[in-house]
């Protein structure tokens, strides 16, 4: 009876984490009778009497508040369709594309065309998993020239990391500007290719070696420039304490 | 094509690099590997950066085309696995597959890299066909060329089996090798803005205008033309293209030899 | 995903009960032949999958069917291992490990 893996330990589908009724399945797991199994691919955590896992491999699901980099798709008669690295697209509706006001009948591709990137923030998700996405709010805009790469999007956390220390320190030392999206999508623009490629080449690291610890010093380190500036709360894979997911 | 994305590549290109770090010049990594199927008279598995194709060539008895009866046959097919890109889905054979086979075919056929006169058994009646089949594996652009290669690599490695009471016995391969006189080697060439590259990513193939693959042999002769892409391109586009095509093919050409 | 899924086929030959049949053991015509792919959730032992072609006796069909079970739960163990092994690395093998 008991545990039967580490903390921290990588484990599979269908793999055993504990016997007994001491423990409760959360996040990632499940009961079925006197054993509690993984239910995907990820780093297990035990929490007190709490079983979850942080999942290392998987699709990115759409949830509200998520602010993301969407590809137009389709333009429909009041609004766009958008592809966002998800089984699911999602809708941005005339009435929630720009603080301006747009008449109806008027011709949609003047504000966003098709294969346009467009950062914007998910507004509510349905239990049908239809996707509303809104463009009013701050830093949601079009995006122009630069270079889209697609991540992981269980590393998302890892390469904002605490408070977008990971992101930032990336951005200063490789002199680029870089949107992160929950989605998986990454927006870098630098003042030449040379950056830019050190800048996507550390999110790549990043990606790889999310799962292993000491990667901030790690990546500092790669980046040269000096160790990583302080960060007030310990390092850990999801970022579970500073509110991002 | 996404205009921003597409004019901040071309301003890279205009430095002479590329996203991946390479000059407009460069190709990425190439493996070839021979003989990677046990069943095929001849196979290779060509890898050009992450972009990887198999191809397996198989010889069987049939009777020739009856305006070419002391010719061998040669076919080449292409499946683009679904697995290889989002873009493919099964079915019947796109387009796209479609203009890969035939550029391959073509630089094979018009070159005379086979010998086909020396695949006739019994003229009228009896020849080879060789089927060339290209499977890709992954598509991270630049297929036309991992394909090209990859033909010649499997058509080089094929071992012909044995012939017992006019019947094929595939079961025992002989030491006798396919009649190849030449080397054809395609190399495509990309126009971005007014940038030439070859051995795009996938990335980079969806900025292009346009592409111009050119298939050439040992002594710098064309055998092969494709144009592919929406924009035009000039009589000065096309020597420059031609000249950049057959520089690559001759170092290409030497990881074969 | 509950758990992952291992597959096998077993077969008679020669009036054996055997588990994964290559090639040549497939094209055996003499001496009672049966094709039998099983699919098995290793976790439970459930059976997703069971076909069968040929003629087969109930007692070897219940032979066949025990050692698929240790077949799989083999299988699974070397499933388990390659999914792991793409993430777990050393520190150092991870830094040597660049394209």
């Amino acid at each position: 009876m008991g545990i039967e893996v580490n903390d921290k330990d990588i484990v599979v589908p269908g793999e055993l984490l504990a016997t007994g009724m001491d423990y409760v399945p959360a996040q990632g797991t499940y009961r079925i009778g006197e054993e509690i199994r993984s239910k995907k691919l990820g780093l297990v955590t035990v929490d007190g009497r709490a079983i979850k896992l942080i999942p290392l491999s998987g699709r990115y699901l759409p949830k509200r508040g998520d602010t993301i980099i969407g590809r137009v798709e389709d333009i429909a008669m009041s609004g766009w369709r958008l592809s966002i690295n998800s089984p699911y697209s999602a809708m941005l509706s005339m009435k929630d594309a720009t603080s301006e006001f747009i008449a109806r009948g008027a011709d949609l591709t003047r504000y966003y065309e098709l294969e346009d990137y467009i950062v914007a923030k998910i507004i509510n998700v349905t239990s049908q998993k239809l996707v509303d996405v809104t463009m009013k709010g701050p830093g949601l805009r079009k995006l122009s020239a630069g270079r889209i790469i697609e991540v992981n999007t269980n590393k998302v956390p890892r390469i904002i990391g605490k408070q977008g220390s990971m992101v930032s320190m990336v951005k200063t030392r490789t002199n680029t500007n870089i949107i992160v999206g929950q989605n998986g999508l990454v927006w870098i623009k630098g003042n030449d290719p040379k950056s830019e490629l050190l800048a996507i080449e550390t999110i790549r690291l990043i990606e790889k070696e999310a799962h292993l610890p000491g990667l901030t010093d790690r990546i500092a380190k790669h980046l040269g420039g000096g160790a990583a500036p302080e960060v007030r709360a310990e390092e850990n894979m999801a970022g579970e304490d500073d509110g991002l997911q | 094509m996404n205009k921003g994305l597409k004019s901040h590549i071309i301003k890279s290109l205009g430095t002479g690099i590329r996203g991946d770090g390479r000059s407009l010049e460069d190709y990425r990594e190439i493996t070839i590997e021979k003989g990677v199927s046990s069943t095929a008279e001849g196979s290779a598995r060509v890898k050009i950066g992450d972009t990887e194709v198999i191809v397996g060539v198989k010889l069987s008895i049939d009777k020739p085309f009856s305006d070419r009866p002391d010719e061998g046959i040669v076919m080449v097919g292409t499946e683009l696995l679904a697995m290889s890109s989002p873009e493919f889905e099964s079915g019947p054979p796109s387009i796209w597959s479609i203009e890969i086979a035939r550029v391959t075919d073509r630089g094979i056929r018009e070159s005379k890299s086979i010998d086909v006169k020396a695949l006739c058994i019994t003229p009228g009646e009896k020849v080879w066909l060789v089927s060339v089949d290209i499977c890709t594996l992954n598509d991270d652009g630049n297929i036309l060329d991992a394909a090209s290669l990859g033909a010649l690599a499997a058509l080089q490695d094929v071992r012909l089996p044995k012939v017992e009471d006019n019947l094929v016995n595939y079961k025992e391969k002989t030491d006798e090798k396919l009649p190849l006189q030449k080397l054809p080697i395609g190399v495509t060439v990309l126009k971005v803005g007014n940038e030439f590259i070859v051995d795009p990513t996938s990335e980079e193939e969806k900025m292009a205008d346009s592409r111009l693959t050119i298939t050439s042999m040992e002594d710098g002769h064309i055998c092969a033309m494709q144009k592919g892409g929406d924009a035009q391109i000039t009589a000065e586009d096309v020597e420059k293209m031609v000249e950049l095509s057959i520089k690559k093919s001759a170092e290409l050409r030497r990881l074969l030899e | 995903m509950k758990d992952m899924v291992a597959a096998v086929s077993a077969g008679i030959v020669d009036g054996s009960v055997l588990i994964d049949l290559d090639y040549k053991e497939e094209a055996h015509e003499e001496g009672g032949v049966a094709d039998i792919p099983v699919a098995m959730i290793p976790s439970t032992g459930e059976i997703s999958l069971l076909q069968m072609d040929g003629v087969i006796s109930k007692e070897n069909l219940k032979k066949a069917i025990a050692m698929v079970k240790t077949a799989c739960i083999k299988i699974n163990e070397a499933q388990k291992k390659a999914l792991k092994d793409k993430y777990i690395c050393d520190v150092q093998n991870c830094d040597g490990d660049k394209k």
